[in-house]
């Protein structure tokens, strides 16, 4: 594969955007998440020849990413939580509701385990089905769905802890 | 707004937030790819090294069986004795009878930045080449020199090439600490040479294995010639393969020889098999099969894993096929001269022919397997847990987990699973009667030849 090679040039700079904010949300830091994706799409140049044919090198990519994540947080387990609490990046623009809603969530998603954000990341974010979550974790749907549900269960829970109900924010009714 | 809702929301509006720096991507992953390129070769030959130095019969790779290469370890105290490492090789002496020539000394240096030119890869600021040894121990020249570039501290191995021209055929990082290569002598016995510490006490493991399967590791003392150890790698009648084991203060390190037998152009694979050898291991075995790069890389792992023994017996693969997806999972098993198999399993995710995991062990010299299981924790902070049954009961095995019953496929005996570390795994084939209890207490790494015994 050469590198000047104009599709992989233009898929990098086309999936870039996405993979981070995927990347961002699997790991709670940006700039962690710039270097998984840095990572992520060095292997995706590695391979391009093989994984062009199959005509599918984003879902490459996405699950090349979160395979990546997942070794990190593998090695990480004795530093556990380096990233889960995490703020998030300061808002561009975001109505004061906005921040609180945007911050609970955060702060909820960071509680979890890498594996259960990872399947809500895919879920929610990705629009994933859980077949396909499956697929790219390795596991069974079953399992998926039982991470999901615990996942959700406990966000719920935090959610709840915080007294954040939808209808006091502004602009939304629950 | 239910909590799905106000999560899907949340990640949207999350992500949408961040705001991206100006500049290519492509020339950032450009420049990132072309720095790999140069840090592969030494991940190959680290791979290797780990998997001794680290006693363990797993190479921990990503997470999902679906895709990605492997990684390498990154353990805190590996960095520590990797100072040590550092220091106790390049102390500014080199060894070896030629470590004086500066006609060989200027050779390996051009060679080395040839190398890591070639590469893409750059010397770090400040940096030079460092030869560590040079000599003649087969009677042409051998050198190990130590370059510092922008994204890698490695050895490179180098040897004669004719007279006047040397050649790179092995990198490795500079902490693993002892890099030993093989060579072939002036009587044509192989031996393995060894760059180690002065004043650190050095052994030489051996690894036996029993007709029955059972492996037993044996440390011999070597003579430590003043930072260079010698000596001959296992074969029918001295056993092997060879592990260096090098004892320093407190630290303890390990090395497995590179091979030099075979002058490839990875310069890494110590014994790589002809396609008709692979094609020969390949005849006869269960599964629904493999494609041949695959069934190569399988082979070539386990002539790898043998490590410097010249005489492995003609590989042959047990089982090869695809599972769930499009992984493809491939047991081969060798046997050394004299003594049992070694047996390696390895699974495939689509794409590559890194592996995602890889169990090594032994088995008897001779006959079927019967039942085997093993149980390996993968990067997921799960276990993988899978069994071989070579008499094939077809659908009749029955997994349960925690003593709840589980559905996995069953490909002509062999299955996988993955689960919590803390769950256990029985599996039972109602055909023959047998039974495999796997964990969570269940692990075989005594068992594998690469067992340091410390």
């Amino acid at each position: 594969m050469k590198n000047d090679d104009h599709a992989v040039q233009d898929f990098v700079r086309l999936s870039w955007p996405r993979l981070v904010a995927t990347a961002y949300l699997l790991c709670g830091d940006r700039h962690e998440a710039e270097d998984l994706v840095q990572t992520t799409l060095v292997k995706v140049v590695r391979a391009w020849s093989r994984i062009e044919r199959r005509d599918e090198p984003y879902a490459y990519a996405r699950a090349v990413l979160v395979n990546t994540a997942a070794g990190r947080w593998r090695r990480r387990r004795r530093h556990a939580e380096l990233t889960a609490g995490e703020r998030p990046p300061d808002p561009v623009s975001d109505p004061a509701a906005g921040v609180v809603l945007h911050d609970a969530v955060w702060r909820a998603l960071a509680t979890l385990p890498p594996r259960t954000r990872a399947v809500l990341v895919l879920r929610y974010f990705e629009d994933y089905s859980e077949a396909q979550i499956a697929a790219t974790l390795g596991c069974s749907t079953g399992a998926v769905k039982s991470q999901a549900s615990r996942g959700i269960a406990r966000l719920r829970t935090q959610l709840d802890a915080e007294d954040l109900t939808m209808a006091r924010l502004p602009g939304r009714t629950s | 707004m239910n909590t799905e809702e106000v999560l899907r929301e949340g990640l949207h509006r999350h992500a949408e937030q961040l705001v991206y720096p100006a500049g290519d991507p492509w020339v950032r992953v450009d420049r990132a790819h072309r720095r790999s390129r140069a840090h592969r070769r030494t991940l190959a030959a680290g791979a290797l090294a780990a998997l001794v130095a680290g006693g363990v019969a797993v190479t921990l790779t990503p997470w999902s069986p679906s895709h990605g290469p492997a990684q390498p370890a990154d353990r805190s105290a590996d960095r520590q004795l990797g100072d040590l490492a550092t220091t106790w090789l390049d102390d500014g002496r080199p060894r070896g009878e030629l470590g004086d020539d500066p006609n060989l000394r200027e050779a390996a240096a051009a060679t080395v930045r040839r190398e890591i030119a070639a590469n893409g890869g750059r010397l770090a600021e400040n940096h030079g080449v460092d030869l560590l040894y040079a000599g003649a121990p087969g009677g042409s020249p051998l050198a190990l020199a130590r370059a510092v570039t922008r994204t890698a501290d490695q050895v490179y191995w180098m040897a004669g090439i004719g007279s006047t021209t040397l050649r790179v055929f092995s990198t490795s990082p500079t902490n693993l600490g002892a890099p030993a290569m093989t060579y072939t002598d002036a009587d044509g016995d192989r031996r393995v040479l060894g760059v180690v510490p002065r004043g650190g006490r050095i052994s030489a493991g051996r690894v036996t294995i029993d007709a029955d399967g059972r492996a037993h590791r044996t440390w011999s003392a070597v003579r430590n010639d003043d930072g260079v150890v010698d000596v001959p790698v296992g074969n029918a009648r001295t056993k092997g393969p060879v592990v260096v084991r090098v004892k320093y203060g407190q630290e303890v390190a390990y090395s497995d020889p590179q091979g030099l037998a075979t002058p490839g152009a990875d310069g890494v694979s110590p014994v790589p098999a002809s396609a008709a050898q692979v094609q020969q291991a390949l005849a006869g075995a269960p599964g629904s099969g493999v494609e041949p790069r695959i069934a190569a890389a399988a082979v070539n792992g386990l002539l790898r894993a043998a490590g410097a023994t010249a005489d492995v017996e003609q590989p042959k693969v047990l089982w090869a096929g695809r599972i769930t997806g499009e992984d493809r999972i491939v047991a081969v098993a060798a046997g050394l001269p004299g003594q049992g198999r070694l047996l390696r399993i390895t699974q495939y995710p689509p794409g590559t022919n890194d592996p995602w995991w890889t169990y090594t062990t032994t088995i008897p010299a001779q006959g079927p397997i019967g039942a085997l299981g093993w149980r390996i924790t993968v990067p997921t902070g799960n276990d993988v847990v899978g069994w071989l049954f070579d008499t094939f009961p077809g659908s009749g095995a029955r997994l349960t987990v925690d003593g709840r019953e589980r559905t996995t496929p069953l490909h002509d005996g062999l299955g996988t699973t993955e689960v919590g570390v803390d769950q256990k795994v029985e599996v039972a084939d109602r055909a023959h009667g047998t039974h495999l209890a796997l964990g969570p207490e269940a692990r075989d790494e005594g068992s594998s030849p690469y067992a340091p015994g410390r």
